[in-house]
């Protein structure tokens, strides 16, 4: 039996000339047109003898092929003998072509200077890129005709910026569902491979089911704005009527789904669709089947071809369900990529594109009962919560959730949230909020997944018991820090904050459906704490053991960018620091759990020697004002003092330095240094000063105990020395700083070294998990919500009742005072 | 002749001589005139307990059916209460739009879902008489939305578009209207008449599907509220399923039945038509709980997919072949569940799958087993969740049986929907001591009669502010007066300390 959908395009054997573009043209009563795209030929760059060009003549008669022949000689004339429709003629054409790669270019259309060479260079430098989509723009360039191919979910290909003006937004190359069939390049064996255009289809949308087939089968098709073509549009169909070329868009529609979509999709959606088409034709005709109820079923009735277009173009499907059963079961048997991964290519599935009242009523219904919206999101909505205050001045949580932002954006829809304040910021991919009390019970109901840092759950308290899919990002574990960071509160207050702390991760740890650490060793510390939550168990611990499925280790990470200095941030800034002075940089804040003053201490040894040693703390001030000013850094500031070293050898910034100026700084210096004591916390930390340092090709000397500290002598990246050693930290220092040959040797390898921690890199089991995100088995099997969450709008007196339980479970009647507090001022400033 | 099934027997017993209520339910405008004897018959069946419902039908022969066309549907009127009474007012053509015959077909359907039985006889069944284009609008429109409502997850999209394709084509066929006047490859044109002459009845189902989608929203809802409550899964209906879906889309001579079932075939829904069951059975590797797992494997081994997961091992085990497939991946497969000896730790996820779960513990002493097992609560624990799951439990003993019957009822299991369905409670808890009550359940998997119910809400006794406005409506202020000066005595004195001598 003749395969109706390929018919004109044989098996073979072809000849396939290497480096050879066949360019095929289909003409259909358009000589003119044709003969003006062939003559545009003479100006593309491409070399004569690479290039085919085929001309099918779709039996126009009137002696039009002769025409053809006579004035393009170098152009071959096919007469198909009959109208084979766009696709039929393409495939006749392909079935005669040589090149290795075959390009279509609509008859009412013409090639750009650089239309093949562009095309060709893109699929020789990549070769999962098997097709390309050339941009497409009107006749005289001005407006935009294809540059992306969109979907929407009933299976009609539309193109959102048609009609736009060219103003340089589309030059950036990208992966596509479908090229417009007016100027499309793809691989000839490919084209052959994947049965080329169906000719069932005619014309109109064969493209899109092409596109469409081709990445179903894995093989990529790329939009290459180098690659341009001129188009008259639809100059042949407006010969022949609007019902017969919105009946082949019907039909078509229909058929490119029964194809392509997997069996699930279809099922949820044809019925759907069949409908749509009914009413959105009989609404284009006017025919308004509620004006015809009284009518008697034998009567005879007068409608507009239009309004049948539905309906006749669905028992066109129904006569070729057998046949199209046939390529449907070939084509899903053989596919390699799953529906949900290219509903992104889709762009906005759920598209209506008719503007007809009655039509976008049933559209809208049919969206909201089946839940496509959800279906067709191209990806899960993402939020991102930190607890640090959002502007330019970005400290470490900030940082690490802003990247987290930047990262996931390119693959999801994302929002960044703080709940401590919002200024002066801004990102193209992803909207930022300030989110405290009812704004964040919005956001979160936006999100399907979350993820956050810090003490979400006792502010956000109905995700607990939620569906939401929670990620935990635990890179900083709290309660180790508290050790230090709360001696300075006595101890009482010392210990109420290490049970808080303990009890706020615990309660994270417990419902958190995935996490991320920083590091392997602190990744053991959290399965030992998850362990004791009940959480190590069988669904939880992956075939490997390896509980990558709870929690991914992601450091943090170091910017993709190479660090620009756009100004001194140090030197010749800095009253005291000079362009020749070697300069030392403690990179970020300081802390209780840092040891400053074995620093400074150094320093004043090295002063003796070298006259021209600077240290200069970067930061004093920590933009959240939540952290607190420590005692050390007060002490370190009367040390410096009482050395005599402020202002000629020791230099404090009592500020903070905004986020994206801190490579001004960071490149005035020689080397970097972190030092800190001898304790647990230091043992699992991972000092996010470290990366700024890697990332500007800073030599480091640090402190030894931490993630870091132990590899800096391994990887020949700096020097590590034993915590309060003030000896041997001088002589890393003075080595560092003054032996030409080990500083620059250190800097080759810290070139080499930081390139693994590229957030790109380092964040890729967050990516990973994104791509597919879950609830953790356990809680999903073991677990399950029992109760239906609490209605998450106004609070109702059973919710504060559990706010105040909760607080006062956590840290007492104090926790209760603050959190009332807080609550006050918050209505207060929304002026409820 | 009825025919009864397999563990049907027992039930009748139990049902005998409790007053059973029938309700008769003819579609409207339709002739009835089914006689005395064959509503005596069916009177009879339904107090027998051998059938739910009863309709009549050409060609019902005795016959277990999903949805029939029928003019008249005898019912026992507890069978109605999970019913949604909107589709017995369709039925009687009380409500604008409404579509009575397709409405009886739903009602039946529902019934099936809700682990009722209905049998089809021999009878009368008044054909459609379609006048007008709003006549056929408004029966696809119902057609539609039965289709939206009643179908499982898996079905319902292939269903609706084996009807779509079906109701649609058709139409035109029978008109034998040219549909390729617009192809401009099949049919090049020349006529640029921007109209054409065509039949109504080719278009009207057409133009039905159109008013179908005014309803899809409350198709939606309603869906939601009967696949939630639903007792059968659809695999245990599907062999009925084929003639009730041509009974539904009107396709009643052979010519039609035979498209229908080429549409049918063509789209690919077959297989999802013919699938059998699938049942879970859980044991422990040894012993008798697992010699009596393979033996329920064994006589079900015709008709149903199988799988035997060993508690001890986690290993699958279908047809004797190893199957690789997650342990909790499982439960969503099943359409029954069986629990030999085993508890949900075995099963992750089981608790909270759709399917029927059977609860065997016929190879323990409970007690014994309660006792044995850690020194923590931990069995105690696994019990109560087994019992407040279960569709039905199966006991060792008559002793065995009245502990685990108090073990349900401590769970609130033993309550009105289940008593007043069976009130000898063999349906929830019985002894078997040869397998064949668990084999029958797995033939025809129906969840317990609470299983999905609402959640039970108590009253709530008025706030002041609604008993002050219901004093005032009833009497005025001199009431409401008259009530609060009583509260703040009965206030005072309770609060006023009692002299004692």
């Amino acid at each position: 039996m003749t395969d109706l959908g390929t018919a004109h395009l044989t098996p073979g054997p072809h000849t396939v000339r290497e480096g050879v573009v066949s360019v095929i043209l289909v003409n259909f009563h358009g000589a003119d047109d044709t003969i003006v795209c062939l003559k545009a030929f003479d100006d593309v760059d491409w070399p004569a003898d690479k290039l085919e060009l085929i001309v099918v003549d779709n039996d126009s008669g009137d002696g039009q092929a002769e025409r053809i022949a006579q004035a393009c000689p170098t152009a071959r004339v096919i007469e198909s003998g009959g109208n084979l429709g766009f696709a039929g003629g393409c495939n006749l054409g392909v079935d005669h072509a040589e090149g290795q790669y075959v390009a279509f270019l609509n008859n009412d259309a013409r090639p750009g200077r650089r239309w093949i060479a562009a095309a060709v260079e893109t699929m020789e430098s990549d070769p999962t890129i098997r097709a390309v989509a050339s941009k497409v723009l009107d006749w005289d360039g001005k407006l935009v005709d294809y540059v992306d191919g969109s979907l929407a979910w009933f299976g009609m290909g539309y193109k959102r910026e048609a009609e736009r003006p060219d103003d340089g937004s589309y030059e950036v190359g990208r992966d596509v569902l479908f090229g417009t069939g007016a100027a499309f390049f793809i691989v000839a064996e490919d084209y052959r491979e994947v049965g080329g255009f169906d000719e069932r289809f005619f014309m109109f949308y064969e493209d899109v089911d092409l596109g469409w087939r081709l990445n179903l089968l894995g093989r990529r098709v790329r939009y290459v704005p180098e690659s341009v073509a001129y188009h008259k549009h639809h100059v042949t169909m407006r010969t022949f009527g609007a019902y017969r070329e919105t009946y082949l868009l019907e039909r078509n529609a229909l058929l490119s789904m029964v194809k392509n979509y997997s069996d699930e999709t279809l099922a949820l959606v044809l019925p759907a669709a069949l409908a749509l088409s009914v009413r959105r034709t009989t609404e284009m005709g006017g025919l308004d089947p509620a004006s015809l109820s009284d009518m008697a079923l034998t009567s005879q009735i007068t409608v507009p071809k239009l309004a049948m277009s539905g309906l006749f173009g669905i028992d066109y499907l129904v006569s070729l369900l057998e046949s199209m059963g046939e390529t449907r079961r070939d084509l899903q048997a053989k596919r390699s990529r799953t529906d949900a991964e290219l509903f992104s290519l889709f762009r906005n599935a759920i598209e209506p594109a008719y503007p007809l009242p009655r039509y976008l009523t049933a559209h809208a219904d049919l969206v909201t009962a089946l839940d496509l919206d959800r279906v067709f999101s191209p990806a899960p909505r993402i939020l991102v919560v930190t607890g640090d205050p959002l502007s330019g001045l970005l400290a470490g949580p900030a940082i690490r959730a802003w990247e987290i932002s930047v990262a996931l954006s390119t693959t999801h829809p994302v929002r960044l949230v703080s709940t401590t304040g919002v200024e002066d910021i801004a990102h193209e991919r992803f909207e930022i909020h300030y989110a405290p009390g009812d704004e964040l019970v919005r956001q979160t109901e936006w999100a399907d997944v979350i993820v956050f840092q810090g003490f979400l759950m006792e502010v956000a308290w109905w995700l607990v018991d939620s569906d939401k899919i929670i990620v935990a990002d635990v890179y900083d574990p709290m309660h180790l820090e508290q050790l230090e960071q709360a001696k300075d509160l006595g101890e009482d207050g010392r210990r109420a904050a290490i049970n808080n702390v303990t009890a706020v991760l615990n309660r994270q740890l417990a419902r958190a459906d995935y996490m991320l650490c920083a590091s392997t060793k602190q990744r053991d510390l959290w399965i030992g704490q998850l362990a004791a939550l009940g959480r190590v168990n069988a669904l939880t611990v992956g075939p490997d053991r390896s509980f990558s499925t709870l929690v991914g280790v992601v450091p943090f990470g170091l910017p993709d960018e190479s660090p620009v200095q756009r100004r001194h941030g140090i030197r010749g800034v800095i009253p005291g620091i000079g362009m020749d002075d070697k300069v030392v940089i403690w990179g970020g804040g300081v802390y209780n759990w840092f040891d400053p003053l074995t620093l400074v201490k150094a320093i004043d040894r090295l002063a003796k020697r070298h006259t021209d040693i600077r240290l200069y703390f970067m930061g004093l001030k920590n933009p959240n004002p939540g952290v607190p000013d420590m005692r050390i850094a007060w002490e370190t500031q009367q040390l410096a003092e009482s050395l005599g070293l402020v202002g000629r050898h020791v230099f404090f910034n009592s500020g903070w330095v905004p986020y994206s100026e801190r490579s001004d700084h960071l490149l005035d210096a020689d080397i970097g240094v972190s030092t800190h004591f001898d304790h647990v916390e230091t043992e699992f930390s991972f000092r996010t000063r470290i990366l700024d340092y890697l990332w500007t090709g800073l030599p480091i000397v640090a402190t030894r105990g931490d993630s870091f500290g132990d590899i800096l002598d391994e990887e020949g990246i700096g020097r590590g020395v034993p915590a309060e050693d003030i000896d041997a930290l001088e002589k890393a220092l003075e080595e560092m700083l003054y032996d030409p040959a080990a500083a620059a040797e250190a800097r080759k390898n810290v070139i080499r070294y930081a390139k693994q921690f590229r957030w790109s890199q380092v964040l890729a089991p967050l990516m990973d998990f994104a791509a597919a995100p879950h609830r953790a088995a356990d809680h999903l099997l073991i677990n399950p919500t029992v109760e239906p969450p609490e209605p998450p709008g106004a609070p109702t007196l059973g919710g504060y009742a559990r706010v105040v339980a909760r607080s006062l479970r956590a840290g007492g009647v104090r926790e209760v005072a603050h959190r009332a507090r807080g609550f006050v001022s918050r209505r207060w400033r929304s002026g409820e | 002749m009825v025919r009864l099934t397999e563990g049907r027997t027992a039930d009748v017993v139990s049902l005998m001589g409790r007053g059973v209520v029938i309700t008769t339910i003819i579609v409207s405008g339709a002739d009835t005139d089914v006689s005395d004897e064959l509503r005596e018959r069916a009177e009879g069946l339904i107090e027998s307990g051998a059938a739910d419902a009863v309709c009549f039908t050409p060609g019902g022969g005795g016959q277990w059916v999903l949805a029939a066309s029928t003019d008249v549907l005898l019912v026992d009127a507890a069978a109605l209460q999970r019913i949604d009474p909107e589709v017995i007012s369709l039925i009687g053509g009380n409500l604008p739009g409404s579509d009575p015959r397709t409405a009886m077909l739903d009602l039946q359907w529902r019934l099936n879902l809700n682990g009722h039985r209905v049998l089809a006889l021999d009878g009368h069944a008044t054909p459609r008489r379609m006048a007008t284009v709003g006549d056929e609008q408004t029966r696809v429109a119902a057609v539609m939305s039965a289709l939206t409502v009643l179908p499982g997850s898996a079905l319902r999209g292939p269903l609706t578009t084996v009807a779509e394709l079906y109701l649609l084509s058709g139409a035109l066929r029978s008109a034998s209207l040219d549909t390729s006047v617009l192809d401009l490859q099949r049919s090049p044109g020349g006529d640029e008449v921007g109209s054409l002459s065509v039949p109504a009845s080719a278009i009207a189902a057409g133009l039905g599907l159109d008013s179908a989608l005014a309803g899809v929203q409350a198709a939606t809802r309603s869906r939601a509220s009967v696949q939630l409550r639903r007792r059968v899964p659809d695999r245990a209906l599907t062999p009925l399923m084929q003639p009730a879906l041509a009974h539904l889309l009107g396709a009643e001579s052979t010519a039609d039945r035979t498209r229908l079932s080429q549409l049918v075939d063509v789209c690919g829904v077959e297989p999802a038509l013919t699938e059998p069951l699938h049942v879970l059975v859980v044991a422990p590797e040894t012993g008798p709980a697992r010699d009596r797992a393979e033996r329920l494997a064994e006589q079900l081994d015709t008709g149903m997919t199988v799988r035997l997961v060993d508690s001890d091992t986690g290993q699958v085990l279908e047809g004797g072949t190893h199957v690789e497939r997650p342990l909790h991946e499982l439960p969503a497969w099943a359409d029954v569940i069986v629990l030999v000896a085993a508890t949900f730790d075995d099963l992750p996820g089981a608790a909270r799958a759709d399917a029927a779960v059977v609860v065997d513990l016929s190879t323990l002493d409970v007690v014994t087993w309660l006792l044995e097992g850690p020194t923590s609560d931990h069995r105690a624990d696994a019990l109560q969740t087994m019992v407040s799951r279960a569709d039905l439990v199966l006991a060792a003993d008559a002793r065995q049986r009245d502990l685990l019957l108090g073990a349900l009822a401590g769970q609130v299991r033993v309550n009105a929907a289940v008593y007043d369905e069976d009130p000898s409670l063999t349906s929830l808890v019985r002894t078997d001591p040869d397998g064949r009550a668990l084999a029958a359940f797995c033939r025809r998997p129906v969840r317990a009669a609470d299983s999905n119910l609402p959640p039970f809400v108590p009253p709530r006794k008025p706030g002041d502010m609604a008993l002050a406005v219901k004093y005032l409506r009833e009497g005025g202020p001199s009431v409401l007066a008259e009530r609060v000066a009583g509260r703040i005595k009965r206030v005072y004195k309770h609060h006023t300390p009692r002299k004692t001598r």
